[in-house]
């Protein structure tokens, strides 16, 4: 230990001059407004980029520099044989070295940048990070170099992590420098060896962050990102250590032993790394431990189901389930892992599917896959390249063809063959659907007109034209709402006035007026929530839930009586729009409508009391939302005034009926509690696929099971 | 653990005395053999002075002892064991000078001692720094600002100041001008006056060697070329003056190993010079046409480090005609 602090103390007394000109370095902020040519900027922001600009030049600069301190710039100059030639162990000599010359470092960047956070904290905020943490510019460096490096990830690394973060980041960089030194200045032919493992190593890590980004699997992003950020000073230090036991004075051996090393180590962290990968990577339906989402296909063949898989850092399955399998259990390894729900659809005959995967979001970069349901097929990439977020999506209804809309217009392309067919300038498109085989309808912004007034067209495929049907007049918070099952209505839904319509989607006529219908006019504006929700059941069934009035509960919980409704639509059978079920929720916090398609009946989320104690999500709270808690599903069928409990928490429920031709009738009930997912085949429930066995009970006792058409 | 207690874990229980022994020792450098399955023996007391040419190999010879450099072939111990396994043991009882310092530039004299003395056991505060203001070097001076001279004067200061008990000097006084060297050489006859110490030394410069060394060994085509007492060897060595004496058959139980043209005589260096030998031969060819000389190590050593007739090219060996027995082999 003697030896090792008199190593330590040599090595600071060696580089105490670069220490104490940092700290001056760090006045020159201080000084940049005065500089000619400044006088028309704000001294603040000079500061600020002077201190930036510092801050970077003396890191990278340090880096470079001290570096080389720890072995390199000794061989070099053949001194390593004086510290050889005393009694200090290669162990001693290398991590005192390594401590004395990574503290240097980190002092010089702390003390550069230390004169400018006192005046200007934002400075701080500008590498990524916030001031009011103790080491704030550690804590930021650490950021900058572990996590900003990379743009698809979201900060997630708690404050207290920040500052060990930062400090193996650097010592990680100061590291490779060293090893950058030593392949330069030995050049010996193990520099092949180099190139070639950055080759493999790289192009395997490269794909592996493609694979985790593709299914954005951010979570475990972040825990492969931690495990490098200890793995590889580790096994760059440990490289180091063997460099200077086995190559000692030599740099052409120590860059052999530390190259081999330093390799294999990195081999070794890659390996685990992909094994991770492919645990993560590899998680089936049966591997879900909640769902989020449920949607089947129009004909109930094959159901789509999202969720959250188990362990598996938090990673959002999404997976395709032939659910007409005999028996259902053999479903379980047959589902398909491709990303989230999002940009996923159906073509109108449930015999395709298509969706979006992602490469990269930031800046976007997805390409669009398919499988063929009815042939039965793997899914596959189609070639048509999506490079925006914003998009939508419409498959026609065999699933010939897909039509992409975003900000900029509409492309169609062949499902088969991913060739374009046809594109038209529209922009800002809100909606667009097949009509027919080869016409389009689309909802767009009015681009001549003001404010948020939309637009119908009808595109024609093989003329490529694109005709005018209709308008809807629209304002700052007004909004197209849905598209009914079949197409052929639209739900508008408009804040200021306060409206509620159903339009015709060709022409963009009202159709039915449901704002004096449901007296929303009567609706306190003053508020800033959603006080109106609404979602298609059916072509002819409108489900809608609402606040008739505010009320203010004694807990100082701001809680509201809502009324839910099932309302039949003008039809063959029914000339007039009427309330079918009408039923009314006291005292709720919130309650929404299900996002479930193809249901026949009405999903409705409630949520009473407060919010729990339960601690938040870092994700999702920096995403700005917050989870659904006290929250309980039900179902509202149609013709019964009583809302059905479903369970407690949000369960996605999507209720389908389907006739076969060797059953008179077979109604399938996609029940997804926390984790099974039962079907109920002429009138008998069967698990399809389950978790574990106590959330297999919790499910099992709901009386959801007992539900029969 | 103390050195002391090192002491007694290091020596190797075959033979205490054995201070530096390689065994086999062969050293490459790709496909060249620098030193070739050589043996080599340091004993305790010894002053051990390794002379040969340049790129002889004896710099790498005292890596190998110093734990430097791995050996190709063969071993290198020290106090007995392995010097490339236990170097950072080993060298709590080594002082060393390189051939050229090493010393961090920006480090003075002062905080040399400071860093040393918590390294060591037995660090010599007081006469590291008396032998500095003995040389008249500041001890605040950095190192990087002294001359040649005193730079080898601190690197043997600070070996010395470890109170070793095997001092290594690697051509210590390379470079150095004529008064550098003499102060070195006395310091450490000095040194080697007051207190029993084992050296290794590699260096050109003979008569510093002379007045040092207790032992002799030439490194030559890889191999040990001589190994031997600096006594026997200086008593081996004569040269005969002959005066008109064409047949020098008579001088082979001498063992001839040059001859010189001398006028019109010769001069001839034998390599066992035996005083009986020699009466006989003065008797025989008469006292006025044979006299006796006593050869310098330098002469003595030339021939020794000459290249071999192989290496060499025909003028130089022309040169020196040297015998073909000669330096071969051990004596």
């Amino acid at each position: 230990m003697k030896a090792w602090l008199q190593v330590l103390r040599r090595e600071w007394m060696e580089w105490r001059l670069l220490v104490a000109g940092a700290f001056l370095l760090g006045w020159f902020p201080w000084a940049a407004p005065l500089l000619p040519g400044t006088d028309h900027l704000a001294p603040s922001d000079v500061r600020q980029a002077a201190a930036i600009l510092v801050l970077v030049l003396v890191g990278v600069g340090a880096v470079g520099f001290l570096a080389p301190a720890l072995l390199a710039r000794d061989l070099a100059s053949r001194r390593l044989s004086f510290f050889l030639t005393r009694p200090l162990s290669s162990a001693t000599l290398w991590s005192a070295r390594v401590v004395a010359i990574g503290s240097v470092l980190m002092f010089v960047l702390l003390l550069v940048s230390l004169p400018t956070l006192v005046a200007e904290p934002d400075v701080i905020r500008a590498l990524g990070s916030s001031a009011d943490q103790p080491a704030a510019p550690l804590s930021a460096l650490g950021e900058f170099f572990s996590l900003r490096a990379q743009p698809d990830l979201p900060a997630v690394l708690s404050p207290a992590l920040r500052i060990p973060a930062a400090v193996l980041t650097l010592l990680a960089v100061l590291l490779l420098v060293h090893w950058l030194n030593i392949v330069v200045r030995s050049r010996s032919k193990w520099l092949l060896l180099d190139m070639i493992g950055l080759a493999v190593l790289g192009t395997v890590l490269w794909s592996l962050r493609d694979q985790l980004l593709s299914l954005q699997a951010f979570g475990a992003m972040v825990w492969i990102e931690r495990f490098w950020c200890v793995g590889l000073p580790a096994v760059l230090w440990l490289a180091g250590l063997r460099q200077l036991e086995l190559g000692r004075i030599d740099p052409v051996r120590g860059h052999r032993v530390y190259s081999l090393h330093a390799w294999t180590g990195l081999t070794v962290l890659t390996l685990v790394s992909a094994a991770y990968v492919s645990w993560i990577t590899g998680g089936t339906v049966s591997d879900l431990k909640s769902l989020s989402g449920v949607s089947p296909n129009p004909t109930g063949s094959h159901m789509v189901v999202g969720g959250t898989l188990k362990g598996r850092a938090g990673l959002q399955g999404t997976f395709i389930v032939p659910l007409d399998v005999d028996p259902p259990s053999s479903v379980r390894s047959a589902g398909s892992s491709v990303p989230a729900l999002f940009h996923w659809k159906w073509s109108g005959d449930g015999s395709r599917a298509v969706w979006a995967r992602c490469k990269r979001l930031v800046p976007t970069l997805c390409e669009l896959w398919t499988q063929d349901l009815a042939a039965g097929t793997e899914p596959r990439a189609t070639g048509i390249a999506v490079r925006t977020n914003y998009i939508r999506l419409a498959v026609s209804h065999g699933g010939q063809l897909i039509a992409l809309g975003h900000n900029s217009g509409v492309e169609v392309y062949a499902t088969a063959t991913g060739e374009l067919i046809a594109a038209a300038r529209t922009p800002d498109i809100v909606d667009l659907s097949f009509l027919s085989a080869r016409q389009l309808r689309l909802v767009s912004f009015d681009p001549d007109a003001h404010a948020y007034r939309q637009v119908i067209h009808v595109f024609d495929i093989d003329s490529r034209e694109s005709k005018v049907t209709g308008r809807i007049p629209g304002d700052v918070f007004g909004r197209f709402y849905t598209r009914s099952p079949e197409g052929g209505l639209l739900l508008f839904n408009s804040l200021v006035p306060r409206r509620l319509e159903l339009r015709d989607a060709v022409s963009g006529e009202v159709v039915v007026d449901l704002t004096e219908m449901m007296d929303l006019n009567t609706i306190d504006l003053s508020s800033d929530h959603v006080l109106a929700d609404a979602r298609f059941v059916r072509e002819d069934l409108l489900g809608v839930v609402w606040a008739p009035r505010k009320r203010t509960s004694l807990a100082d919980q701001p809680t509201q009586d809502f009324e839910v409704l099932l309302l039949g639509l003008p039809s063959a059978v029914r000339p007039h729009t009427e309330i079918v079920t009408r039923t009314r929720v006291e005292q709720a916090r919130d309650a929404q409508l299900g996002a479930e398609l193809r249901t026949d009946a009405l999903t409705v989320l409630v949520t009473h009391g407060s919010p729990t104690d339960a601690p938040v999500d870092p994700l999702l709270a920096g995403a700005g939302l917050e989870p659904l808690t006290a929250t309980s599903t039900y179902l509202l069928h149609p013709g019964r005034e009583q809302l059905e409990l479903v369970a407690h928490g949000y369960i996605p429920v999507s209720v389908h009926r389907r006739t076969s031709s060797n059953h008179s009738s077979t109604a399938k009930l996609y029940a997804t509690g926390n984790q099974a997912l039962f079907t109920i085949k002429d009138g008998k429930a069967q698990v399809v696929f389950a978790g574990t066995e106590r959330d297999r009970s919790e499910s099992a006792t709901n009386d959801y099971l007992s539900f029969r058409f | 653990m103390s050195f002391d207690d090192l002491d007694q874990d290091l020596m190797g229980p075959e033979d205490p005395e054995t201070i530096v022994a390689a065994r086999g020792l062969t050293v490459r450098y790709g496909a060249k053999t620098l030193l070739h399955e050589l043996d080599l023996e340091v004993r305790e007391g010894q002053v051990y002075a390794l002379l040969g040419r340049n790129g002889a190999g004896k710099s790498s010879l005292v890596r190998c002892v110093l734990g430097l450099q791995p050996v190709s072939g063969g071993r290198v111990e020290l106090f007995g064991r392995d010097a490339w396994t236990h170097r950072h043991r080993l060298m709590g009882r080594i002082g060393v000078v390189p051939e050229e310092s090493d010393v961090p530039p920006s480090m003075t004299g002062a905080q040399l001692s400071r860093f040393s003395s918590g390294l060591y056991d037995h660090w010599d505060h007081a006469a590291y720094h008396s032998r500095l203001e003995r040389f008249g070097i500041d001890p605040k001076q950095s190192f990087g600002k002294l001359s040649r001279g005193q730079k080898a004067q601190v690197m043997l200061a600070l070996a010395l100041a470890a109170s070793p008990r095997l001092l290594v000097l690697d051509d210590p006084t390379l470079g150095l001008d004529m008064v550098a060297r003499k102060a070195v050489f006395e310091d450490l006859v000095d040194e080697l006056a007051t207190r029993p110490l084992t050296v290794l030394i590699t260096s050109h410069d003979l008569p510093g060697i002379e007045r040092l060394a207790t032992h002799i060994a030439v490194l030559r085509d890889g191999r040990l070329a001589m190994d031997e007492e600096l006594e026997s060897v200086k008593q081996r060595y004569r040269w005969l003056d002959l005066v008109d004496a064409d047949d020098v058959q008579t001088l082979s139980e001498l063992e001839p190993v040059s001859e010189q043209a001398r006028g019109r005589g010769s001069s001839v260096l034998v390599q066992r010079f035996d005083p009986k030998s020699f009466e006989e031969l003065r008797d025989a060819l008469g006292a006025h046409r044979v006299s006796l000389r006593v050869p310098s190590l330098e002469e003595i050593l030339l021939l020794q480090t000459e290249p071999s007739p192989s290496e060499s090219s025909p003028a130089q060996a022309t040169a020196t005609r040297a015998s073909s027995s000669a330096g071969e082999g051990r004596p």
